[in-house]
């Protein structure tokens, strides 16, 4: 619990003092949201169709924004290196980096999105399980997106190969995060989507944290 | 066949074996790095000593071979020094006590951020220091986190004569209190070490 409580702390610590680069994605979820909510203008139809779709794909690509440096940091500094050669912390700290890379990116992408769903008009439940999927599918995009930061981190810049890993891998949760709130929005059966969601979600609690330190150490030796 | 551990033994490295590049860098390397023992890895550069070093630590495999890590703790400090730049010297020594489970004594940190000049810099970013002050913050973070077995890559670049002393007089003190280290270096510093391992002439 030290070592958690202590990276958790650090990298939070982190994200403060370097200031912008922690807000890109998010600037970007709002700059993309806004213009495309002005490009749509006064067509209510099309963007209460169109609102859920973007907003969520504007979320997931705010989300890999942030994810090539959940690592790359670390990698520079040496940092990596020690968490690594420390065995028994290697779990703890991983985890404590995933979760604070969830707090400063997936967290505020699921409080900020409803509020550009605001700007698409859609209801005030729409924009509620808007923000549950998001809730539920961003920390699924950390683990997952972490699997292909940790790959790439030996690589030097390995931005589009880190997209390329990734990207296929999120499709399933864009669809059934969408599949959930246009259910919802248009009265249709939304819990099997969701519980979709949630099954991916557990699973990848399960069974990425663990295994983060391990592709770490595997990366180091490329 | 498999490294057997000797008595008090930190570390065995049994029959290392690594090429890159389709140049052999280590073939039948064997050794075994005892408690309160001091190993010097001297080679000119390119020879493989930082190649050495991470696969002691465990971030490199070899080719074949083995290494058995049998200290409780490893402190590994590289050209990246493995401090976090935007953090305060302190806030970085807190991190690496925490990260090696040590226990943070305050009286204990004041005493060995003094020792190490860096009192009046302590609550300075890393990002601010000098690149003798950085490496000086990195062994005083490795001194304060009680690992048994360190692991130094050309630990004295960047340190004036003054900071290779105190290294020289740490290292030393370190291994007298029974742990050990392994010394990977270039040129010639003052440490007395107890063995040689010499790339150059492998």
């Amino acid at each position: 619990m030290k070592v958690f409580l202590a990276t958790l702390r650090r990298d939070l610590l982190v994200a403060i003092r370097t200031g912008s680069e922690t807000l890109n994605p998010l600037v970007f979820l709002v700059l993309v949201g806004v213009i495309f909510a002005l490009v749509l203008g006064n067509d209510h139809a099309a963007r209460e169709l169109t609102g859920i779709p973007v907003v969520w794909t504007t979320a997931l690509f705010a989300n890999m924004l942030a994810l090539e440096g959940l690592f790359r940091r670390e990698q520079d500094e040496g940092t990596l290196a020690t968490i690594l050669v420390a065995n028994e912390s290697a779990l703890p700290a991983t985890v404590a980096k995933l979760i604070a890379h969830w707090l400063l990116t997936g967290l505020p992408i699921s409080v900020l999105a409803p509020l550009i769903g605001l700007g698409f008009g859609l209801s005030f439940e729409t924009l509620g399980i808007l923000s549950g999927t998001l809730l539920i599918g961003t920390p699924i995009l950390t683990l997952v997106g972490a699997i292909g930061a940790a790959l790439v981190v030996g690589l030097g810049r390995g931005g589009v190969l880190l997209t390329l890993l990734v990207l296929p891998l999120f499709v399933p949760v864009l669809l059934l995060g969408i599949g959930t709130c246009q259910q919802f929005q248009f009265n249709a059966e939304y819990i099997p989507p969701l519980l979709g969601l949630l099954a991916i979600l557990s699973g990848a609690i399960t069974a990425i944290p663990i295994s983060i330190a391990p592709i770490l150490r595997f990366s180091q030796d490329q | 066949m498999r490294a057997e551990k000797l008595p008090n033994s930190l570390i065995t490295a049994h029959e290392i074996y690594y090429e890159t590049s389709g140049r052999e860098l280590f073939s039948g390397l064997n050794a075994t790095v005892r408690s309160g023992e001091l190993v010097e890895v001297y080679g000119p550069n390119g020879s493989g000593k930082t190649t050495l070093l991470r696969i002691l630590a465990g971030l490199h495999r070899p080719d074949s071979g083995q290494v058995i890590r049998h200290a409780n703790s490893t402190g590994f400090l590289s050209h990246r020094v493995g401090l976090a730049r935007l953090l305060t010297v302190r806030e970085n020594i807190r991190w690496s006590i925490a990260l090696s489970r040590a226990h943070f004594a305050e009286a204990r940190v004041l005493s060995v951020l003094k020792q190490f000049e860096l009192t009046s810099c302590a609550q300075s970013l890393v990002r601010d220091l000098s690149a003798g002050q950085v490496k000086r913050s990195a062994l005083a973070a490795l001194v304060l986190s009680d690992h048994q077995l360190w692991l130094l890559d050309e630990p004295s670049g960047s340190l004036d004569a003054e900071g290779e002393e105190l290294l020289c007089q740490t290292v030393s003190s370190h291994c007298q209190a029974g742990g050990a280290a392994i010394v990977a270096t270039h040129t010639s510093i003052a440490l007395t070490a107890n063995r040689r391992i010499d790339l150059g002439s492998t």
